[in-house]
């Protein structure tokens, strides 16, 4: 024990050590070519897709692999949570996790088997751990990315008031004030989709007119309320007043949420019970696990 | 032999060495595999998100978020202390955790309450405002800075930027920034960018925009409010009951002995997680409508870019 108490600082330092190295290959890029560092920046700069690695060349041939992207829509979340991986990537990351969760969980069982001759559980059960890692990473990911959707539409209902003084009074294109009003959001969601160029992820077929792009949004991304202002601006175009347009659209998206308000409230008001009454029971056990201890000894069942 | 026995027997370099090249293995696997380090840390967003939403409960009660943090310390040596009175291991576990999460859940819908009350008087101030441009045509400035000067009662600390000279625009922000209501801050963001231009057209939009939408806005959250005080009512009054229940309990002897036992403690934990889980089911039945917020000083930066 005093051996390994001995070598603890050593191997502390060893793992700092190493952990430094990591970090510091990883933040400075030390085996990437110039080149191909310069060609990032550029393809990052005008917003199009890196080539792919070799292990995710690799992975996009395997038809397992191509099948779960698909059913899984991973291309759509990983766009729409503004997660820059390529499905092949998040793919690969997630096994490497799931494998990763195993290994450890195994390695805990292995030394229980060291230390008491038998396994502390069923090895089996690793297998379990690693499904159970996959599955928490694609929710992770989805949850993400609706969390994501819900802000874009939220935040772009409420900067339309501001974006009917800035269009009319200012003079702004809508395309943008929006933009310019993503900025000042206090999160990113919009942001990403509308200012960061994160849209071409997704819209691929071409567009010439901000309507069809904020369309293009609407079905790519799943965020409605961009069909909803493509249609003010097409009214707006024909020669409705801006502001009168996006402050109807402002009023509608009020006017849509208090309707949504008051039915989850009449809703809530019946589902409430549910948990209410399921309030007793802790309470019942409270009281009545001493009691039932108590019987069940006297009885010699405990 | 034990495990930790048979790594005690070996060389020290030997065990450096392995764990040397097993933390090399796993930096060159996270490398070959393109393992982004940066997603494993907390979005900072994220993080920012948890302690604004601190300071918004700090200042819908109108208390320094100083005095919030030491409150909030303050119940969790509570907890500790009833777990020190009480001599039952597990309470200082539960302990502390129900003095913080409980002391926030009890004052959270009295903040919100103050919150929309302080919504309402400004709406009923954003009134004043368009009257006095478009009545007493006052211009802007004028009318904000005499805003300042009468805030009303429940809006003394919101408004009082107003009242002091200097950029309008920096007053306006800092009001938005005090109030930490997502309706005072969409009017701050109007006011900045309407700003500049003609009282008609401001005092317009006071009355075709503003106003309707932050009376709708008013009346979303008013919903909202009905369904939690319901939910925080019936918390309130079960985990009450609970407390009581388990204070009387362990004022009885025997039944204090039955708790601190092994089978009482997994009854507490049992009964602690179903009330957790309850109470966390209920909060999702009852989840309040999130707003837009606000980076004002930001707002006031585009604004200013694009030429005041």
């Amino acid at each position: 024990m005093a051996e390994l108490a001995r070598a603890l600082p050593f191997a502390l330092a060893a793992l700092l050590a190493v952990g430094v190295w990591a970090v510091g290959l990883h933040r400075l890029d030390v085996f990437t070519p110039d080149d191909v560092r310069a060609w990032r920046r550029l393809a990052a700069l005008r917003g199009y897709a890196t080539p792919a690695g070799r292990l995710e060349r690799a992975a996009a041939r395997v038809p397992f692999l191509r099948r779960l992207q698909d059913e899984l829509d991973l291309n759509r979340q990983l766009a729409i949570a503004g997660w820059s991986e390529s499905p092949q990537g998040f793919l690969l990351r997630v096994f490497f996790v799931a494998l990763l969760a195993a290994a450890v969980f195994l390695g805990l069982l292995g030394l229980g088997l060291l230390e008491n001759g038998v396994w502390p559980a069923p090895p089996g059960l690793a297998l379990l751990v690693a499904v159970a890692a996959f599955v928490l990473q694609i929710s992770m990911l989805r949850s993400r990315a609706r969390t994501r959707q819900e802000q874009s539409g939220q935040a772009l209902g409420d900067m339309m008031m501001l974006v009917a003084i800035m269009t009319d009074g200012r003079g702004l294109q809508l395309e943008d004030a929006v933009r310019i009003l993503s900025r000042c959001v206090d999160h990113q969601s919009l942001q990403s989709v509308v200012d960061g160029k994160g849209w071409q992820r997704l819209v691929h077929r071409p567009h010439s007119t901000t309507i069809e792009l904020y369309r293009q949004i609407a079905t790519e991304f799943g965020i409605p309320l961009f069909d909803l202002v493509a249609d003010a601006a097409a009214n707006a175009n024909v020669g409705m007043s801006e502001r009168e347009t996006y402050t109807r659209v402002a009023r509608a998206v009020y006017q849509n949420r208090l309707a949504e308000a008051r039915f989850r409230a009449a809703r809530a008001k019946t589902l409430v019970t549910i948990p209410v009454a399921m309030m007793l029971i802790p309470l019942l056990i409270l009281i009545g696990a001493p009691v039932f201890a108590t019987i069940s000894g006297g009885l010699g069942l405990g | 032999m034990t495990a930790l026995a048979v790594v005690a027997e070996l060389p020290v370099l030997l065990v450096v060495g392995v764990i040397v090249a097993l933390a090399c293995a796993c930096a060159a696997c996270a490398a070959i595999l393109d393992v982004d380090l940066q997603r494993l840390r907390l979005p900072r967003e994220r993080r920012i998100a948890v302690l604004e939403r601190e300071k918004d409960i700090a200042a819908g009660l109108g208390w320094p978020w100083q005095r919030w943090v030491m409150l909030r310390l303050g119940f969790v040596a509570l907890g500790l202390l009833v777990a020190w009175f009480t001599g039952v291991t597990l309470l200082w576990i539960i302990g502390p955790i129900a003095g913080a999460v409980g002391f926030r859940f009890a004052l959270a819908g009295r903040a919100a309450g103050r919150r929309l009350r302080m919504e309402r008087a400004f709406l009923g101030q954003l009134r004043n405002l368009r009257d006095r441009m478009a009545v007493s045509n006052q211009s802007l400035d004028t009318a904000l800075q005499e805003l300042g000067r009468n805030p009303g009662p429940d809006l003394g600390y919101v408004l009082a930027p107003l009242a002091r000279g200097g950029s309008t625009i920096a007053n306006v922000v800092e009001m938005g920034i005090r109030a930490r209501s997502p309706i005072v801050e969409q009017v701050a963001a109007v006011l900045i960018w309407a700003r500049s231009r003609s009282s008609d057209f401001l005092i317009q939009t006071i009355d075709t925009v503003l106003i309707p939408v932050g009376e709708a806005e008013l009346a979303i959250q008013e919903e909202g409010m009905v369904t939690l005080a319901q939910q925080r009512a019936v918390t309130f009054a079960m985990s009450s009951l609970l407390v009581v229940m388990l204070a009387i309990a362990l004022g009885v002897a025997t039944l204090r002995a039955y708790y601190q036992s092994f089978a009482g403690q997994v009854v507490l934990v049992v009964v602690a997680v179903l009330f957790a889980c309850l109470v966390i089911f209920l909060g999702l039945i009852v989840r309040p409508q999130a707003w837009t917020r606000w980076n004002l000083r930001r707002l006031a930066e585009e604004q200013g870019r694009l030429g005041g």
